[in-house]
C-alpha cells in the first residue's frame, strides 16, 4: 500500500497550492490515472538515489574482492554462436559471395575450421568450450548418461532431485522443501573466472546452462531446460480420430469429445504433476474449440481466454496457468494451432515452455534475469531445445510450422542478442543461435539425391532452407559488425557441423550379433530401454547416442566383465570389429573408428565415460532403436525420419567454424582453446587445469 | 446546470440518507466502491490497453535494468531516462479515459464534499455570514440599507459591518440551540434566503449560496443560485472544516476526507483491476 | 536450492586438498572434495525407483 502514499502526498499538494476548492476536484480524478506511473516514479527515484548512494562502496567491495589485478587487452569480447554450422556449407557459400560479412569478417581477422570435442555433440562441445577443458573434466559425455545401477539412461547434464520431506494433511501433501536442481556439468566457467577479476559477463542461451551459473554477470540458460512437464519436450496433440496411443517418442495424445454439437470439442490439458496431492495427479485445464468450417476459423477457449485460429497457422505464445493448490499456480507458455477441422478435428500444442516471466524453475541469473527480458521482448522460448523437432518427426506438423517455430526463436534470440550488445560496455557477450543446428536436422534430406527421408517429396518448399538460414546469420554478423568500437573483439564460431544422416546402426543389435549382448529367455527384443536384456550374459551395451559400455564387474549392478586385463582385451576386441564396419547393403564403411575412452580424456571424470566411442562415417548415426535402448532388428536401417543431418560421427568430419576480427596464432584451433584465449584478451592467466591453449599471442594485441 | 443541481440534490440527500448517524470514514468508504468500480470500467473501456500494458513493461523492464547494471552507473542514469520517456508515454496514455472519468466524478465529489468536508455549527459557536453585493449595484459613497432578521435560536453576536472596498456585509451570528433556518436578509429593498444549520449530523451543509455562473453552480450546488443581475452575487456561512476519523486519529480539514476517499477509491481499483481485467 | 553449508575440516588436510586438485584436474579444491564425497554417496543410495526414471526419460527429445 506504501505506492499510494505519494499519490496521497500529491493530491494533498494540489489541494493546497489550489486557491479555488474547484481545483482540489481535479486531483482526485487525475491521480487516479497517474498513480501507477507515480508510484514508479516514486520507486525508480529511491532506487536511483540508492544506487548512486551505494555505488562506490560496492565499487569498493569490488576492488577489495578482486583476486589479482587483470589488465584487460580488450574491452568487449562479442561471440556468436551459431550452433551446427557446417564447414563445407560455409567455405562454399563465402566462395560463391553467398556470405559477405562473414567474408568481411574473415578479410579483416581470420577463418578456420574449428576442432570439435570428442563426441562432435551440442552439450559436450559448449561445455569444453565453457570450461577449456575436456569431456574429463567437465564430466558431460552425452545427452545421456546412464546409470550403472539400473543400466537405464539419464540426463546428463542435470539432475532434479524429488522431495522427501512433506506435511500431509489429509489428502493434501505440502512439501518441506523445494527440489534440488544440480548442474552435473564439472569444471569452471570461463565467465566465472572473468566474474572474479571484476568483468562482467552476459551469456545467452550457452548449452548446459540449467540451472544456470553464479557469476558477474547475467545468464539466460538453455540446454537441459526443461518444459512444464519436466521433459526435454513433449507437444500435446488434442484430436477427435480414434485410438488415443501415444507417440513412440516425444509426444503425447488426448481426446478431443464432442460438445453436444458437431462444431464443439472439449478436452483437458494435462500439465505438471501436483505434488501437493497423494499419488501426484497431473494439473488441468479444460479445453474448449468451436469451430466455424465455413469461415475456416477455430475458437479455442482455454484459462479463461479465447483465441481464434486459422487452420494450420501457429498462434503467438498462450499463457497456461495451472492450479496447485488455492493461490498457488504454475504458469508455461505454448504456441496452438489447429491441423484439421473437417472430418476430423485436431489440435497441436507445443512442448509447454516454462514461463519466463515468472518462472517455475531457475532458468536465469539473476533470477530475475528471464524476467527482464519477458518485459523487454515479451514472451519468448525457453525450453532447453525449443524447437519442436518431435512434432515434425511425427508429422503432426509440416515442415513450415517447425520453420515458423524456428524462426521465430532466431528471432527473440537475435533480440536478446541485441538488447544486451547495446548495454555491454565493458566485458563479454556469448549468444549462442540453435536455428542452424535444427534447421540442419530436419532439412537435410533436401540436399541430397536419395536421402531415404525426402522420399516421394517432390520440390519442396524448404530445399534451400540450411543456405538461408546460413544467409539469415551472415546479417546477424553483419549487424554487429556495425555496432563494433575501438578494442571490441568478434568471435563468430559452430561446436560442430553437420552431415547427412541416411542410415541408423542400431550398435545393440550388432553386439547380440556378434555374442556380446544376450537376451532374457523369451524377452521381446522391441522393449525398450534394454529392458529384455540378460546382464548376466552381457559384455557389452550401448546407451545414449555416442558410445559403447562394457558390463564391468563393480561398476555396473550385474557385471559380469572384470576390470583391468580382461576389460581391456575386450574392448580391444570390439574396437578391432567395429574399426571400419561395412554396411553391406550399401557397400560403404559406415563407422571409421571406435576410440577408447581411456586414451582420449583425462581427468577426474572420465570413469563415468562410455568405454567406446563410435566415429560413425557420413551418412551413418545411431539408429532410432539403438538410442531407445531396443535391441530388435537389423544392425543397419534406412532412417526416413525428418531428422535427417546428424553431427554424432567422427568429430573429425564435422568440424565447426571460426572467425574472429583478429588474426589468430593457432594453425588448428579447437573449441576447448577458446576459454583460455577469452582469460587472456581479458589479461588473465588461464587457469592451470584449463587444457587448451590460447590461440592468440597477447603480444599480438598489445601491439595493436 | 441549475436543473442538474435540482435533480442531483434530493438523489444524494436519498443516497447520503443511511449514513446521517455514522461516523464519516463508514461513508466515504461505502461511497468508494461504486466510484472506484465505475472509474476502473470507463478507464478500461476508454483507454489503449494495449499500449498502457506495453508502456508499463517498458517502465518494469527499466527497473529491472537498474537492478542488474547497478554497477554501470551510465547504464543507471540511461535506464531512468527511458522510465521517464515511458511514464510520460503512460501519463499522455492515462490523459483519454481521465477526459471520461473526470465530469462524472466532479459531480459526485461535489455532492459528498457538502456533506463532508464541512461540520454543522453548534450551539454557543459563531459564524460569520458574508453577503458579497454586486459592485455596480453601489455606488460609490452610497452605503447600501440591509438587515437581518433573526429567527429564534440565533442571535447577532456583533453589528454587520460594511466594508465599501469589498462590497461585502458582515454579520456574526452566535448559535444558541439546535435548529435548521432560512436567513431572510433584506438588501436595499430585495429579500434574500440563506439556510443555515447546526446539527451534529452528516447531512447537507451549505457553505454557500453561489452566483449564477456556472463555476458557482458547480462548486456549491446545494441552494439555488442567486439571480443575475441582481444587487447580491453570493452569500457565504463560515462552516467549520469537517474531520473524518481514522484509527482514533481526527484528520479537521475540509478536503481529507477527499484524501482518504481517493486512497479509498484507489485500493479499490487495484484490488478490483485483476478480476475486472484492467490494465491500470 | 543453492544453499552452501561450511564444513570444518583439518587444515593439513585441506593443504593437501590444494596441491593434488588441480594435479588431478579440478578446478578448485571445492570441486575436489565435492566429487569425492559424491562418489562415495553413489555407493550408498539407491537408485530412483524404474517408474520414476522412464517418466523422465520421455521427451528426451534428441535421443529418441
Amino acid at each position: 500500500m506504501t505506492c499510494l502514499r505519494p499519490a496521497a502526498v500529491l493530491l494533498a499538494c494540489i489541494a493546497v497550492a489550489a486557491p479555488s476548492t474547484a481545483d482540489a476536484y481535479i486531483g482526485p480524478g487525475a491521480g487516479f490515472a497517474v498513480l501507477g506511473s507515480f508510484a514508479v516514479i516514486f520507486v525508480t527515484m529511491l532506487l536511483a538515489g540508492a544506487s548512486l548512494l551505494v555505488w562506490p562502496f560496492r565499487m569498493l567491495w569490488r576492488a577489495i574482492r578482486r583476486r589479482t589485478k587483470s589488465k584487460p587487452l580488450v574491452k568487449r569480447l562479442i561471440v556468436l554462436g551459431f550452433d551446427g554450422q557446417e564447414t563445407t556449407i560455409t567455405e562454399r557459400m563465402m566462395a560463391e559471395g553467398e556470405l559477405p560479412n562473414f567474408q568481411k569478417l574473415a578479410a579483416s581477422g581470420c577463418y578456420s575450421r574449428l576442432r570439435s570435442t570428442f563426441p562432435s555433440i551440442t552439450p559436450v562441445a559448449w561445455s569444453s568450450f565453457t570450461t577449456g577443458t575436456n569431456p574429463g573434466k567437465h564430466n558431460i559425455f552425452d545427452f545421456l548418461d546412464r546409470d550403472p545401477r539400473t543400466y537405464l539412461p539419464r540426463l546428463s547434464s542435470t539432475e532434479i532431485g524429488s522431495v522427501d520431506k512433506v506435511l500431509k494433511l489429509g489428502k493434501l501433501r505440502i512439501p518441506l522443501a523445494k527440489p534440488s536442481i544440480r548442474l552435473l556439468r564439472k569444471s569452471k566457467p570461463f565467465w566465472t573466472v572473468l566474474g572474479e577479476h571484476n568483468i562482467w559477463s552476459t551469456i545467452i542461451r550457452v548449452p548446459i546452462t540449467f540451472p544456470p551459473d553464479k557469476f558477474y554477470g547475467a545468464q539466460l540458460g538453455a540446454m537441459c531446460i526443461p518444459d512444464l512437464l519436466g521433459t526435454q519436450g513433449t507437444f500435446l496433440h488434442f484430436t477427435t480420430r480414434p485410438g488415443g496411443e501415444s507417440f513412440q517418442e516425444g509426444g503425447l495424445q488426448f481426446e478431443l469429445r464432442a460438445n453436444g454439437s458437431e462444431n464443439s470439442f472439449e478436452g483437458t490439458i494435462e500439465g505438471p504433476e501436483n505434488s501437493f496431492f497423494e499419488g501426484n495427479p497431473p494439473m488441468t485445464l479444460p479445453l474448449q474449440i468451436d469451430v466455424d468450417r465455413e469461415n475456416g476459423r477455430a475458437l479455442v477457449s482455454v484459462n479463461g481466454d479465447s483465441l481464434e485460429l486459422e487452420p494450420m497457422v501457429l498462434s503467438e505464445w498462450v499463457k497456461l496457468s495451472f492450479k496447485a493448490i488455492a493461490g498457488m499456480k504454475v504458469t508455461g507458455i505454448c504456441r496452438m494451432m489447429v491441423t484439421e477441422m473437417d472430418e476430423h478435428v485436431s489440435l497441436y500444442v507445443s512442448p509447454i515452455n516454462i514461463e519466463p516471466e515468472k518462472p517455475a524453475m531457475p532458468i536465469s541469473h539473476p533470477g530475475y534475469y528471464c524476467s527482464y527480458l519477458e518485459k523487454k521482448l515479451g514472451s519468448y522460448a525457453t525450453l532447453g531445445l525449443a524447437e519442436d523437432t518431435w512434432a515434425l518427426n511425427e508429422k503432426i506438423t509440416d515442415d513450415h510450422t517447425f520453420m515458423t517455430q524456428t524462426t521465430d526463436i532466431d528471432n527473440e534470440r537475435e533480440e536478446m542478442l541485441f538488447t544486451a550488445l547495446d548495454r555491454l560496455r565493458k566485458g563479454t557477450l556469448v549468444t549462442v543461435f540453435d536455428a542452424t543446428d535444427r534447421i540442419n536436422h530436419m532439412f537435410w534430406r533436401y540436399t541430397e539425391e536419395g536421402h531415404p527421408a525426402a522420399e516421394g517429396i517432390e520440390d519442396p518448399d524448404y530445399a534451400h532452407a540450411i543456405e538461408n538460414q546460413y544467409r539469415r546469420n551472415d546479417e546477424i554478423v553483419g549487424k554487429v559488425m556495425e555496432r563494433l568500437g575501438e578494442g571490441d573483439v568478434l568471435w563468430v564460431m559452430s561446436d560442430h557441423g553437420c552431415t547427412s544422416f541416411r542410415r541408423g546402426v542400431n550398435l545393440n543389435a550388432w553386439l547380440m550379433e556378434n555374442g556380446y549382448l544376450a537376451l532374457k529367455d523369451g524377452a521381446n527384443p522391441s522393449e525398450p530401454w534394454l529392458q529384455s536384456v540378460d546382464w548376466s550374459r552381457t559384455k557389452a551395451y550401448a546407451v545414449g547416442l555416442v558410445g559403447i559400455f562394457l558390463n564391468i564387474k563393480g561398476r555396473e549392478a550385474q557385471g559380469i566383465v572384470a576390470a583391468g586385463d580382461e576389460a581391456e582385451a575386450l574392448k580391444a576386441e570390439l574396437k578391432s570389429k567395429l574399426d571400419g564396419l561395412m554396411d553391406a547393403e550399401k557397400g560403404s564403411v559406415a563407422i571409421n573408428d571406435a576410440f577408447d575412452t581411456d586414451k582420449l580424456y583425462r581427468g577426474p571424470y572420465k570413469g563415468n565415460a562410455p568405454d567406446l566411442l563410435i566415429g560413425y562415417n557420413h551418412g551413418y548415426r545411431i539408429s532410432w532403436d539403438c538410442a531407445s535402448g531396443v535391441v530388435a532388428g537389423s544392425v543397419f536401417d534406412d532412417n526416413t525420419k525428418a531428422w535427417s543431418g546428424d553431427h554424432i560421427v567422427d568429430p573429425r568430419l564435422v568440424p565447426g567454424i571460426f572467425l574472429a576480427n583478429h588474426a589468430i596464432d593457432s594453425e588448428d584451433p579447437a573449441i576447448i582453446d577458446l576459454a583460455p584465449t577469452a582469460l587472456t584478451l581479458f589479461g588473465i592467466r588461464p587457469l592451470a587445469h584449463m587444457e587448451g591453449t590460447p590461440i592468440v599471442d597477447k603480444d599480438r594485441f598489445k601491439r595493436s | 446546470m441549475k436543473l442538474l443541481n435540482d435533480l442531483l440534490r434530493p438523489v444524494f440527500d436519498l443516497l447520503q440518507s443511511p449514513f446521517i448517524g455514522l461516523p464519516a470514514f463508514v461513508g466515504i468508504l461505502v461511497w468508494s466502491i461504486p466510484v472506484g468500480v465505475f472509474a476502473l470500467w470507463v478507464f478500461g473501456k476508454t483507454s489503449n490497453q494495449e499500449r498502457i500494458a506495453e508502456v508499463k513493461r517498458r517502465i518494469f523492464a527499466g527497473l529491472f535494468e537498474i537492478r542488474l547494471f547497478n554497477d554501470d552507473l551510465r547504464a543507471i542514469m540511461r535506464a531512468q531516462g527511458e522510465i521517464l520517456r515511458h511514464v510520460l508515454h503512460y501519463q499522455a496514455l492515462a490523459l483519454k479515459p481521465m477526459i471520461f472519468i473526470l465530469p462524472p466524478l466532479v459531480l459526485v465529489m461535489v455532492q459528498l464534499h457538502q456533506f463532508y468536508g464541512f461540520r454543522g455549527l453548534r450551539p454557543g459557536e459563531e459564524v460569520l455570514l458574508t453577503v458579497q453585493l454586486a459592485p455596480d449595484s453601489v455606488e460609490a459613497g452610497r452605503r447600501p440599507e440591509f438587515s437581518l432578521e433573526m429567527p429564534p435560536g440565533l442571535h447577532a453576536a456583533m453589528d454587520p459591518v460594511w466594508i465599501p472596498s469589498l462590497h461585502q456585509i458582515t454579520w456574526r451570528l452566535g448559535v444558541d440551540d439546535w435548529g435548521d433556518w432560512d436567513l431572510a436578509i433584506n438588501v436595499d429593498g430585495t429579500k434574500f434566503s440563506k439556510s443555515i444549520r447546526a446539527t451534529e449530523e452528516l447531512i447537507r451543509l451549505s457553505p454557500e449560496r453561489p452566483p449564477s455562473n456556472f463555476m458557482g453552480q458547480l462548486e456549491w450546488p446545494s441552494e439555488p443560485p442567486l439571480d443575475e443581475g441582481g444587487a447580491v452575487h453570493s452569500m457565504t456561512l463560515g462552516y467549520a472544516e469537517g474531520s473524518v476519523g481514522i484509527l482514533g486519529w481526527d484528520f479537521e480539514w475540509a478536503f481529507a476526507w477527499m484524501v482518504v476517499f481517493f486512497v479509498l477509491t484507489m485500493v479499490v481499483a487495484l484490488v478490483l483491476r485483476k478480476p475486472m481485467g484492467v490494465e491500470l | 536450492m543453492f544453499g552452501f553449508t561450511k564444513v570444518k575440516l583439518e587444515k593439513s588436510l585441506v593443504d593437501r586438498i590444494s596441491r593434488f586438485s588441480e594435479i588431478a584436474g579440478y578446478s578448485s579444491p571445492e570441486e575436489f572434495i565435492t566429487h569425492a564425497l559424491e562418489k562415495e554417496l553413489a555407493q550408498l543410495e539407491d537408485a530412483d525407483s524404474e517408474e520414476e526414471i522412464k517418466k523422465r526419460l520421455q521427451g528426451l527429445g534428441y535421443m529418441s
